[in-house]
C-alpha cells in the first residue's frame, strides 16, 4: 500500500509538470528579450559608427574644403564623361567617372520612396554562403546583393562595365588587363575598397586550400595578378583568351580587413560570414530565412528596401499559396500554374506577371553515345531527332512555355546562328534516311543493321517527372519507328557515375546557361578522356579547330562568326538531340512599382519600390 | 539491478561495433557520386579538373587516402573512421562543409520540438481512448472509435498532407494557416508570447499530419491490454472484496495496462530526433529528415554514416532504459 500512486500523487505532478513549464517558458523569455537587447544595442553601435563615418568625412571636408569644390562635387561629376575608346596601339580603354545606373531606374520617379521590405524565396536551403566556395543557386542570390566585382554586366548590351573599377584598360594582344578601383568605394565596415583587397581575393580563389576548385579552373589561365599603388591592379594571362575579362571582371571581391585567413580550412568553414561592398548587408540565418539589411554606407546610389528577406519554402504548391496569401512578395510558378492563374482576369489585375526567355538560361537535351555502333552514323542521329515533335512536347507538356533548341547556345545569345532552323518533325523523312542508313524492317517489327537490333536503353534523372513524361512520349514516336527505347530513371548520383564511367547508350539531361559559353568543355575532342564533360565522344577535328580558335579571338564580331559556323556543324552532325530551353515566369506583388523587364534579364529586383501609402513593413 | 546494468552496457559494445561495420559497409558500397551543392538543374557542368580536385579532397576527408595520396584499405579506413568517431570528432560534411555536429545542433531543435509536441497529443487523445474504448467493448463508441482511428490510420500521410495545405491554407479556400515554415517575416517587432503563438500558430498542419495516423496504434494496444488485464484473477479478487468499481479500474487495471506502454514509449524516443521527411518537404521545414534525404540524395558520406551511428547509440540506449524503467515501475520483474 506504500508506494501506491494516489490522487494527491497525480496532483502532485500536475503541479510539478506546470512548474517546469512556466520555468520554460520564462527562461525562453529571458532569452528572448536578452537577443533583442543585443540586437537593439547593436543596431546602436551601427548608427554610432555611421555617425563617426560621417564626423570624419565632415572633418575631412574642413581640412580639404577646396578639393570637394574641384573634384567630387556633384556638379563637376557631371561634367565628366563616360570614355569609351581604342588607343592607336589597340588597347582598349573604357572608363565610367561614375558608376553606370540601371536603365529605367526609378530615382526619379514622382511616387519613388525608399523603405518596405521584399520578401522572395529561395527554394532550397543554401549549404553555405562563403563566397566561392558556395555553389548552391541561392547563395548566389544572396550573395548578389552583398559583394560586388569590379566589372558588371550591363543587361542591355550584354557588355561588362565598369563598377567597382573606375576604369579598365585591355591590351591590344589581350594577355593583360589593367583596372583603376573607384577611390569612392567602401566595404560595408567602413573600409575603402584597395587594390590590396583584389588581389587578397584573388590569392583566396587560387589558393588550393579552399574548396572552390570548379571555380578555380576558370583562372587557369591567369598568369599572375599584382598592385601598383593602392588603387590599380594589373592581370596578365598566359593566353589569349576571349573570357579573360569575364573571368577577373567577375571576381567578387572580398575585404582583406575581415576574410584574413591562415589556414584555408578556416576560410571554408565560415559559412555564416558574408561582407562585401554591396548594397545589402547580411544581417542573420534561421532555419527559415536569411535576412539582408541596408547598407547605411553604400558608396552608390542608396537602395530602396530597408530588408530583404529571402525565406525557404521547397513545395512549389506551398510557394505560390504563400505568394497568393501575402507571405512573398514574388514567385517564378510553374508552368502550369502559370497557365491557370494568367486566365483569372481578377488575378492579373491584382499581380505583376512577366514572361521572357533570359539569354542565359539552360537548355534540355538527350546526348547520344558515339561510339555505339547504332549511334555512330550522322543519319540515324537526324532520323531520331526528326521522329520527336519537339513543339508537341513543348505544348503539351510546357504548356508553351519554352522554345526549341537548335544548337547548343541560347536563342536570345549573340552566339547563336540565326540562320539554322530546328529540324522539323518528319516521320516520312526519317523513315528514309534510316533505311539510307542501312536499318531495314525485321520480322519482330524492329529495325535491323548488320544483324544487331535497333535497341537502346535511355537514363534520366528519377527526380524530375516532366523528364519522364518526355522519354515516354519519345518511347512511343520510336516505337512506331521500329526502334526500341527503353526508360531507366536512375538516382541523380548513380547517373552521373554512369556517364562518367560511359556506360550508357543516351540520357536525358540539362545544362545550366551563360550567356556567351566557350564550347570547349563539352565539345572538344579532348574533353572525352578522363571523365570529361563530353561524354558521348564528340569528335570532330573541324570543330576542334573552330573552338580553338574561338577562344584565342579577341574581336567580338569576328569571334560570333567562328561561333556560328561551329554551330552548323553541331547542327549537321547531330551529336546531342537539342531540345528545347524554359521560359522564366515570374508573379509579383502589386504593390511593387516599376517592375517592368530591363533588358534581355526580366525584372530586376533593384530597380523596384513601393510608394509610400502601400509601404507594408517598417 | 547495478551488475545488470554494467552487463548490459558492456553488452552493448560488440552491438555497436557490428552496427558501425553494418554501417560503413552500406555506406561505402552505395553506388553513385557525391555531387556537391546545387548540381542538380546543372547537370555535370563540372570540368574535369575540377572534379579531381573535389575527389581528392572527399578521399582525404573519409580517409580513402593517407596525406601522401596513397590509397588506404577498406578494413585500416574502417578502423580510422572508428577512432575519430571515439576521440569525439563526428565526420565533416562534405556538401555544407560544416562538421555534422553543428548540423545536428541546427536541426535538432526543430524537429524535436515539434515530435515531442505531436507525442505529447498522441498520448492526450489515445490514453483516455483505448480506456472508454476497453470499458465500453463492443458498443457503439468502441467501434466507431476503432473505424475512425483505423481510417486515419490509412491515410497516407503525402497525401494529406498536400490535401491540408492546398485547402486550409491556400487564399482560394480558407485561409487559415500559413503555407509554409515556422514563423512569420516580422518576427522582431513581436512580444515573447507573440512570438510563441506564432510558432505555434505555423506548427498547426505539420501536427495536424504527424498525429492523426498515430491513435489507431497506441489506442488499440492500450485497449488491447486492458482488456487482457480485466480477465485476470486480481480484477475478480478485488471485485470479489467489494472494491468500488472505479478504483478496480484505476488502480489495478490501469496501472497494469501501463507497463505495456513503457515498450512503446521508449522504442518511439529515437524517432524523436528522426523527423519525416515527407511533412518536412511538405511544409517546408528544416528539420533532421530532410538534412539525411537531401544527404542521402548527393551522397554526403559522412552525414549520413554519421547520423545513422548517433540514430543506432539513441535506440540502444533507449532499450536499456526501457529494460530498467520496467523494473522500476513493477518490481515483480527482476533482471539478475
Amino acid at each position: 500500500m506504500d508506494n501506491r500512486f494516489t490522487l494527491k500523487d497525480f496532483i502532485f505532478t500536475v503541479l510539478l509538470l506546470l512548474i517546469i513549464g512556466a520555468a520554460v517558458l520564462a527562461m525562453g523569455q529571458f532569452n528572448y528579450v536578452n537577443k533583442q537587447v543585443i540586437a537593439l544595442s547593436s543596431q546602436i553601435k551601427t548608427l554610432n559608427e555611421q555617425q563617426l563615418a560621417q564626423t570624419q568625412l565632415l572633418q575631412q571636408i574642413v581640412r580639404h574644403g577646396l578639393r570637394i569644390q574641384s573634384g567630387t562635387g556633384q556638379t563637376a561629376k557631371a561634367s565628366q564623361k563616360d570614355i569609351r575608346e581604342t588607343l592607336p596601339d589597340g588597347t582598349r580603354y573604357v572608363c565610367y567617372p561614375n558608376p553606370p545606373l540601371l536603365p529605367h531606374n526609378p530615382y526619379s520617379l514622382p511616387d519613388y520612396a525608399r523603405g518596405d521590405w521584399l520578401v522572395e524565396n529561395l527554394g532550397e536551403q543554401p549549404r553555405t554562403l562563403t563566397p566561392f566556395v558556395a555553389r548552391d543557386e541561392g547563395a548566389t542570390v544572396v550573395q548578389g546583393w552583398v559583394q560586388e566585382s569590379l566589372l558588371s554586366r550591363d543587361p542591355v548590351t550584354l557588355k561588362w562595365e565598369p563598377w567597382l573599377a573606375r576604369s579598365y584598360r585591355v591590351s591590344p594582344n589581350g594577355l593583360k588587363i589593367t583596372f583603376k578601383i573607384r577611390r569612392r568605394a567602401c566595404f560595408s565596415n567602413g573600409h575603402p575598397v584597395t587594390a590590396q583587397d583584389v588581389l587578397f581575393s584573388y590569392n583566396t580563389m587560387m589558393n588550393p586550400g579552399v574548396d572552390d576548385a570548379p571555380q578555380r579552373v576558370y583562372f587557369s589561365d591567369v598568369k599572375s595578378c599584382r598592385t601598383v599603388g593602392k588603387h590599380t591592379v594589373i592581370f596578365t594571362f598566359k593566353h589569349p583568351y576571349f573570357k579573360s575579362l569575364e573571368v577577373v571582371g567577375g571576381l567578387s571581391i572580398l575585404p582583406e580587413s575581415v576574410y584574413k585567413f591562415k589556414k584555408a580550412g578556416e576560410f571554408n568553414k565560415r559559412g555564416r560570414l558574408l561582407v562585401g561592398s554591396g548594397p545589402y548587408m547580411f544581417d542573420k540565418w534561421t532555419s527559415g530565412e536569411i535576412v539582408l539589411v541596408r547598407n547605411p554606407r553604400y558608396w552608390g546610389p542608396l537602395p530602396t528596401f530597408n530588408r530583404i528577406i529571402y525565406r525557404f519554402i521547397q513545395n512549389p504548391q506551398a510557394a505560390l499559396q504563400a505568394f497568393l496569401g501575402g507571405q512573398l512578395d514574388t514567385d517564378p510558378p510553374e508552368p502550369s500554374q502559370w497557365v491557370k492563374y494568367i486566365k483569372q482576369p481578377n488575378f492579373t489585375q491584382t499581380h505583376h506577371c512577366y514572361k521572357f526567355l533570359t539569354p542565359a538560361a539552360g537548355y534540355e537535351f538527350v546526348c547520344w553515345n558515339l561510339k555505339k555502333p547504332e549511334f555512330k552514323d550522322r543519319l540515324t542521329r537526324t532520323a531520331l531527332c526528326m521522329l520527336v515533335d519537339r513543339n508537341a512536347i513543348i505544348k503539351t507538356f510546357l504548356y508553351g512555355l519554352a522554345q526549341p533548341m537548335t544548337g547548343p547556345f541560347n536563342p536570345l545569345s549573340p552566339q547563336n546562328n540565326p540562320n539554322i532552323k530546328p529540324i522539323a518533325y518528319d516521320p516520312a523523312k526519317a523513315r528514309v534516311l534510316l533505311r539510307r542508313a542501312g536499318w531495314k524492317m525485321g520480322t519482330d517489327g524492329i529495325l535491323h543493321r548488320d544483324g544487331k537490333a535497333f535497341k537502346f536503353q535511355i537514363l534520366l534523372p528519377s527526380r524530375d517527372p516532366l523528364i519522364q513524361k518526355i522519354c515516354v512520349y519519345m518511347k512511343q514516336q520510336f516505337a512506331k519507328a521500329g526502334i526500341d527505347m527503353s526508360v531507366q530513371p536512375l538516382e541523380f548520383s548513380v547517373m552521373i557515375e554512369k556517364i562518367d564511367d560511359r556506360q550508357f547508350s543516351s540520357f536525358f539531361l540539362g545544362w545550366s546557361g551563360g550567356i556567351e559559353n566557350d564550347p570547349y568543355q563539352i565539345w572538344d575532342s579532348a574533353s572525352y578522356a578522363d571523365k570529361g564533360s563530353n561524354a558521348g565522344d564528340f569528335d570532330n577535328a573541324q570543330a576542334d579547330k573552330l573552338i580553338s580558335e574561338g577562344r584565342r579571338e579577341m574581336n567580338t564580331a569576328k569571334r560570333m562568326a567562328i561561333w556560328h559556323k561551329f554551330q552548323a556543324i553541331v547542327y549537321h552532325e547531330q551529336p546531342y538531340m537539342f531540345l528545347f530551353t524554359s521560359d522564366a515566369l515570374m508573379f509579383i506583388n502589386e504593390r511593387f512599382h516599376n517592375t517592368a523587364p530591363v533588358g534581355k534579364f526580366g525584372p530586376l529586383e533593384a530597380n523596384w519600390f513601393v510608394p509610400l501609402k502601400l509601404q507594408k513593413y517598417q | 539491478m547495478t551488475t545488470y546494468i554494467i552487463r548490459r552496457l558492456l553488452l552493448m559494445i560488440p552491438t555497436l561495433l557490428g552496427m558501425t561495420f553494418m554501417l560503413f559497409a552500406v555506406v561505402r558500397f552505395a553506388p553513385g557520386l557525391t555531387t556537391g551543392g546545387g548540381q542538380f538543374s546543372a547537370g555535370i557542368m563540372q570540368s574535369r579538373q575540377a572534379q579531381k580536385q573535389e575527389q581528392q579532397i572527399m578521399e582525404r576527408r573519409l580517409h580513402l587516402v593517407d596525406k601522401n595520396g596513397h590509397p588506404i584499405n577498406l578494413v585500416m579506413q574502417y578502423i580510422l573512421w572508428l577512432k575519430s568517431t571515439c576521440e569525439g570528432h563526428l565526420g565533416t560534411s562534405i556538401v555544407y562543409q560544416e562538421p555534422v555536429l553543428t548540423l545536428i545542433e541546427q536541426r535538432l531543435p526543430v524537429t524535436l520540438t515539434i515530435n515531442a509536441i505531436a507525442m505529447a497529443v498522441i498520448y492526450l487523445v489515445s490514453l483516455p481512448g483505448g480506456l472508454i474504448t476497453a470499458l465500453n467493448q463492443g458498443r457503439l463508441i468502441d467501434r466507431g472509435y476503432g473505424f475512425f482511428s483505423l481510417a486515419l490510420y490509412s491515410l497516407p500521410v503525402i497525401w494529406l498532407g498536400s490535401t491540408l495545405l492546398g485547402f486550409f491554407a491556400n487564399p482560394q479556400y480558407f485561409n487559415w494557416f500559413p503555407s509554409a515554415g515556422l514563423h512569420s517575416t516580422n518576427t522582431g517587432n513581436m512580444t515573447y508570447f507573440r512570438y510563441i503563438a506564432d510558432y505555434l500558430y505555423h506548427i498547426v498542419l505539420p501536427i495536424v499530419c504527424s498525429v492523426y495516423g498515430g491513435f489507431a496504434f497506441l489506442s488499440k494496444q492500450i485497449r488491447g491490454s486492458i482488456l487482457e488485464n480485466l480477465q485476470q484473477d486480481y480484477v475478480r479478487t478485488a471485485r470479489a472484496k467489494g472494491l468500488p468499481e472505479s478504483t478496480v479500474l484505476v488502480r489495478h487495471v490501469f496501472r497494469n495496462s501501463l507497463l505495456n506502454l513503457i515498450t512503446l514509449t521508449g522504442m518511439s524516443l529515437p524517432g524523436l530526433l528522426g523527423g519525416s521527411v515527407i511533412i518536412e518537404q511538405i511544409f517546408s521545414i528544416n528539420g533532421m529528415g530532410r538534412l539525411a534525404y537531401t544527404s542521402t540524395l548527393s551522397r554526403d558520406l559522412p552525414v549520413i554514416q554519421d547520423l545513422a551511428l548517433v540514430g543506432s547509440v539513441l535506440t540502444l540506449l533507449s532499450y536499456l532504459a526501457v529494460d530498467i524503467c520496467y523494473h522500476l515501475a513493477d518490481p515483480r520483474v527482476i533482471y539478475d
